[in-house]
């Protein structure tokens, strides 16, 4: 197309020059352009516009509806290769934890040392396994109920601050933390020191040799 | 030059008055229309209803030159978005109408996109043609053709109904290059529909 073409039309576009006279200057270069801008018109002029009145009620009523909360939409596959990769990643874990547990299963000494930094939170493991709530309550030495039972005040060092008995401590014994009338034989790993038992950190709630509960507080 | 004596067939006709359910794009209410859109934006929902009933004609013809049918549900679909969006709206000289394009724009692939999984195939082209013309029918099949450029100028030009301007805002060029590029698309579309022929 032409640079007097492009100008001429936009000079029709603006009413400023007649059809005819467009034509009779570029001919059959302005003949289709103007063809088609015809039929453009007329098919947008015949498109029905609905009514704004219902429209807008109708629309009002979504308006006020809550926004629906659509689901993060992931493709299949990727869907799958991350449950893959959790599940995967779930059982290495499992397996870890299974042999750390099995390489030390005649050990309890070692352990708490072992799973300290599992957790997280390496004052929790000779506060016992079962009682890391106990780590962000220093007063609980006194043995409040909420320490997790009358073993929590065992590991606790005098001064109620429970983050000096860290895991190697337990894992000696508790000598770190044994106090005047523990029994020196006592192997609770820190759990308290009150008896020559060995509850594997779960406790200090029986005798010696007694099972441990099911749960370790993992 | 001479003024032409045909006003009915110039694209100046294509955008009458807006609020009279007929038209488009308004480009002499700009002021009013931001003073809309601020007062639609802190939950004004008598603005957001002028700016409905102002730009309810074009994002019907747009819709239905999208879908190739009518649909007013996309047509709502659209102003719900528009309403849940304005938030994120910031006037930096682009008309309204051009914003609530690029919605109509996606509301209608992601409609085609849904027809497309709910309906079986065969199903689609019945459904499509029915209730619009021929010349509906053809002309959305040829721009369809079009580079993406010239088709959002045919679009927002005799769909929307904007000037030179306003298209130029939209994007980001001059009115001169937009009347350039409009005539161009023409020829072009001329060209794709001659070929079908």
């Amino acid at each position: 197309m032409s640079t007097e073409l492009d100008r001429d039309l936009g000079a029709w576009a603006r009413e400023e020059l007649s059809r005819e006279r467009l034509l009779a200057v570029h001919g059959s270069a302005a003949a289709p352009i103007l063809e088609v801008h015809d039929r453009l018109t007329g098919a947008a002029a015949a498109v029905a516009v609905p009514a704004a009145q219902p429209g807008w009620a109708a629309l009002l009523v979504k308006i006020d509806a809550p926004a629906p909360v659509i689901p993060l939409r992931r493709p299949r596959a990727r869907r799958t290769l991350s449950i893959a990769i959790a599940a995967a990643l779930a059982l290495a874990g499992i397996a870890y934890a299974a042999a750390s547990r099995g390489s030390h299963g005649g050990s309890p000494t070692v352990s708490p040392a072992v799973s300290g930094p599992i957790l997280g939170s390496p004052s929790s493991a000779g506060a016992g396994s079962n009682d890391r709530r106990s780590v962000h309550a220093p007063n609980t030495q006194a043995g409040s109920p909420s320490s997790g039972g009358p073993s929590g005040g065992g590991s606790s060092s005098p001064g109620g601050t429970r983050t000096t008995t860290r895991g190697v401590d337990g894992g000696s014994g508790g000598g770190g933390t044994t106090k005047p009338g523990d029994d020196p034989h006592d192997r609770d790993q820190g759990t308290g020191n009150d008896g020559p038992h060995n509850d594997q950190g779960s406790g200090n709630n029986g005798p010696e040799g007694s099972p441990p509960p099911s749960s370790h507080g993992h | 030059m001479e003024v032409s004596q045909f006003r009915g067939s110039t694209p100046a006709n294509i955008s009458p008055p807006s609020n009279d359910g007929k038209g488009g794009y308004e480009p002499d209410g700009r002021e009013d229309e931001r003073a809309l859109v601020r007062r639609a934006q802190d939950g004004d929902r008598d603005a957001f209803g002028e700016l409905y009933r102002t730009h309810l004609p074009a994002v019907s013809r747009l819709v239905r030159f999208r879908l190739g049918a009518e649909d007013e549900d996309a047509v709502s679909e659209v102003f719900l978005r528009a309403w849940r969006g304005l938030g994120s709206y910031r006037d930096t000289g682009v008309p309204f109408a051009a914003w609530l394009y690029g919605i109509a724009r996606h509301v209608a692939i992601d409609s085609i996109r849904k027809r497309g999984r709910d309906e079986p195939r065969e199903v689609l082209p019945d459904r499509g043609v029915e209730p619009m013309t021929a010349e509906i029918l053809t002309l959305r099949g040829a721009i369809e053709h079009l580079p993406t450029e010239q088709r959002q100028v045919i679009e927002l030009k005799y769909l929307v109904g904007m000037t030179n301007e306003e298209v130029a805002a939209a994007m980001g060029t001059t009115p001169g290059a937009i009347n350039a590029k409009q005539w161009r698309a023409l020829k072009a579309l001329a060209d794709v529909l001659e070929e079908r022929t």
